[in-house]
This record gives structure tokens, sequence and C-alpha cells, in this order.
């Protein structure tokens, strides 16, 4: 039997009918639960392994939604949550901050690349992207260059679900239909796609034409009105596509040249999901903002984060405060368990130890909660 | 996936409704479109692995007999 709470739905056929009546599905129509048989309930999940109402087992090869990096069922990060919420589950963040937030971002301050050393929280992927953009047109704008407020991203690539986030997504043929006209302001170059070249070039010949045309890009555009370039390192949506090696110097050397700031996307990327730590860290690649969610907790709170550098946060000293605020930035539950995770995913055993140089894993990650 | 490797057309349409529907019924949560994304826990166990492997080689298998593919 399935905990029902005091709803009354005390089965499995009234909760299928509730679910489909009193939820509407992300990316569905409505009744799709009633209608689709690729939609389900979930009851319980250990490890890959989800079991759905009707008590069907699943191997989770998407991990939900690119995000449980760390597994089902680890009862030891519910009981971390369960410590934090019984203590303090939230303050205001504008008006004051907490302990497991001020262990999570200085946790988070040494395993992300470089000096990325400060982060501004928010509740996952989608608010991560509009805060890294609205912190990079604030730098710009205390900088005194306010009209540096163009975003160039990549076709092909997602950066959530949101309106900014949306708009410099390259995936407008699906969302302009219903959402257009979206942000203005915003570009998109060709993606380092080489089994799909935009300019039909092979590589190395093509001398990495896709990075040089965003320097194109930014140059027709006139510099001083360009506030940042937002990419993933490896760009997911668009088929994993692991650019060539030498594609992020370049770029990071073409935004550097303009005085563009480089927004990295880490929210699928991040927390080992590409055997190291941060996807950045193949190519020694450091955003001047960095932004992170889904791996961050795995899943067990809904949490994102943006990181920047020392030289960002310096526009934002004095009286130059942040214009930007979001309710549940920071939240103490969210940041125990978080923390929890993000130290997991560190922990000495993963990932970096756990990976030898020839890609075999050399240690293996504990496949269960540790105490089930 | 491609239909035909020449021209690198992707798979679409009925093959895919077909793949992902086979991917369910023999017990794998992912998203196929012309891209299988596989991105499980990093706690997999090598196991877990196979047996993906051998839902992806029976369901891709089977798509590309029904729909005359590969």
């Amino acid at each position: 039997m399935n905990d029902t709470g005091d709803t009354g739905l005390s089965n499995e056929a009234a909760l299928k009918e509730a679910a489909n009546k009193h939820i509407l599905m992300h990316a569905s129509p409505y009744g799709a639960l009633g209608s689709d048989s690729a939609k389900r309930i979930l009851v319980e999940g250990k490890g890959c392994m989800v079991t759905d109402i009707d008590g069907n087992e699943f191997i989770d090869a998407l991990a939900g939604l690119w995000l449980v990096n760390v597994g089902h069922g680890r009862a030891e990060i519910g009981a971390a949550m369960a410590r934090q919420a019984g203590k303090l589950a939230y303050a205001s963040s504008t008006q004051a901050t907490t302990i497991p937030a001020i262990q999570l971002a200085t946790r988070l301050s040494e395993i992300t690349p470089g000096d990325l050393t400060t982060a501004f929280f928010c509740s996952g992927g989608s608010e991560a992207v509009e805060s890294a953009i609205k912190i990079a047109r604030q730098y710009h704008y205390f900088n005194g260059a306010p009209k540096r407020t163009k975003i160039i991203g990549r076709r092909g690539s997602y950066h959530g679900g949101t309106f900014g986030a949306m708009s410099v997504s390259g995936t407008r043929p699906q969302s302009e239909p219903f959402h257009g006209p979206f942000m203005p302001g915003v570009l998109h170059a060709s993606p380092p796609y080489c089994y799909r070249c935009d300019f039909r070039q092979t590589y190395p010949s093509c001398d990495l034409l896709c990075a040089d045309q965003i320097g194109q890009m930014i140059e027709y555009e006139n510099p001083q009105t360009v506030a940042a370039v937002i990419a993933e390192p490896v760009s997911a949506s668009n088929g994993i596509v692991v650019p060539p090696d030498d594609y992020w110097p370049r770029l990071r050397g073409i935004c550097d040249q303009h005085g563009v700031l480089l927004i990295t996307d880490e929210v699928i990327n991040g927390f080992g999901r590409t055997g190291k730590m941060f996807a950045c860290d193949h190519w020694g690649l450091v955003g001047d903002i960095m932004t992170m969610a889904k791996g961050l907790s795995s899943g067990y709170a809904p949490v994102g984060g943006v990181m920047c550098r020392p030289h960002v946060m310096a526009a934002f000293e004095g009286d130059n405060k942040l214009s930007h605020l979001l309710t549940y930035g920071g939240h103490a539950v969210a940041c125990a368990i978080t923390h929890r995770s993000a130290m997991c995913a560190g922990s000495a055993c993963w990932p970096e130890s756990s990976w030898s140089a020839t890609g075999k894993r050399a240690r293996k990650f504990p496949a269960t909660p540790s105490n089930t | 996936m491609v239909g035909d490797r020449e021209t690198r057309e992707k798979i679409s349409g009925d093959a895919i409704e077909y793949l992902n529907a086979g991917l369910l019924k023999r017990g794998l949560l992912t998203r196929a479109t012309h891209i299988v994304f596989l991105s499980p826990p990093l706690c997999i166990t090598r196991a877990e692995i196979e047996r993906i492997v051998a839902i992806l080689d029976d369901s891709i298998g089977d798509m590309e007999r029904t729909f005359g593919l590969g």
C-alpha cells in the first residue's frame, strides 16, 4: 500500500485517476497519464532502478532528467534534509544566509574550476541561467558599459525553460510557435558539431570556423553591445557534442579579446557526468560565470547555483547591489542535502580517482545506499 | 541515428516512436529521438550497464528490422 496521506486516495486506480485530472505533466498534453503508456507514477528508487505504482521495474538510464548522479534512494541524504528542516528550513534570501549555504558555497569554491569563488544560489538550472544572464548584464552596467546587453548562444543547445534561458537556447524551432517573440538581443552561432558541420568543413582543416564565427558576430554587432557568450562545454541536447580540443581555448580567447563574459553552462555536464567533476576540467576551461544544478543535488532538492570569478564580483562592490533575487535561493534544507550530495560527488572515490587515464573505472562507487 | 549514412538523414517519426516503445517495454527509461540519450546514475554497476546495452541492442535491432533500416 502506498502512503496516500489524508487525501483518501487509498488505491492505485484512485491515484491514477487523480493524477490524470489534477496534474499537468511537463511537456505533455493534459491527461497524458491516462493516454500515454510512456507516462507513469513512480513510487520507489534504489541506485539505478526505479519502480512504478504497478510494480514494474525500470533501469533509469537518464537519471531522471540527467541529474540523479549519486543514485536513487540514498536515505542518508534524506536524513540530512530532515535534520536541517527540523532546525531551520528557510531564511530570507536577501536578509540572511545560513550555515548550510555557507558550507555549500565554500565547498563549491574548492571544487569548481579555476578561481570561481562566489556562489549565487537558486532553485534549478533555468533559474541559474536566468541569473547568469542578469549578473553578466549588470557586470557590464557597473563597469560603465550599459549597452553591453546582447547574449550569444549556440544553435542546438538547451539552457532551460524560463524565458531568458529559452531565448538563449538554440532550440527555437520547437518553442517559437508558442513562445515567440523571444527576449531581444540574443544571437545564435553554429555549434562545434563536426558530424553535422554548418560550414560543411572537416576538422582540423576547418581551423575552427565555428569558434571564429562567434568572434565575427561580436565584431559585427560591435563588442560594446555584447555582454556574454553562453555554452555548455559538452552540448547535451544537441547529441552529446564533444568539441575539438582546441575549440574551448579558441573561444575563451575570443571572449577575452572582446571583453565578453563567457558563461559555461555545467547544469547537465557537471558533477561527474563527463568523467571529471566538471566538463570544463577536460580543457582547463574557466568561465567567468558558471551555472550548475541537476547533479549538484542529484535531484534530492530543487537547487541550482551560479559561480562567479572575483573580477565579476568586483563589479558588485560598494553601492552596486545585485538587482536580482529569488525567494528560494540558498534554501537551508536544499543546501544541507546538496552539500552532502556534492561532497559525495567530490569524495575521494569520486569521480577523478574513480576513472583511470584509459577511461576504465578503477574504483567502484557504492551502488546502494550505505544505510540500507 | 541516421537512416542513410550517405545523406545522414536523421531517423524520425514512426521508427522513433517504435523504438521508444520498445525500450520501455524492455524496462529501460530514457528518451530517444534520432539520439538515444543515456546518462544513468553514476553509481551504475557493470551488470546494469550490460543490461542497458542488451536492451538497446534488442530494441534498435527490432526497429531496424521492422522499418527496413540499417
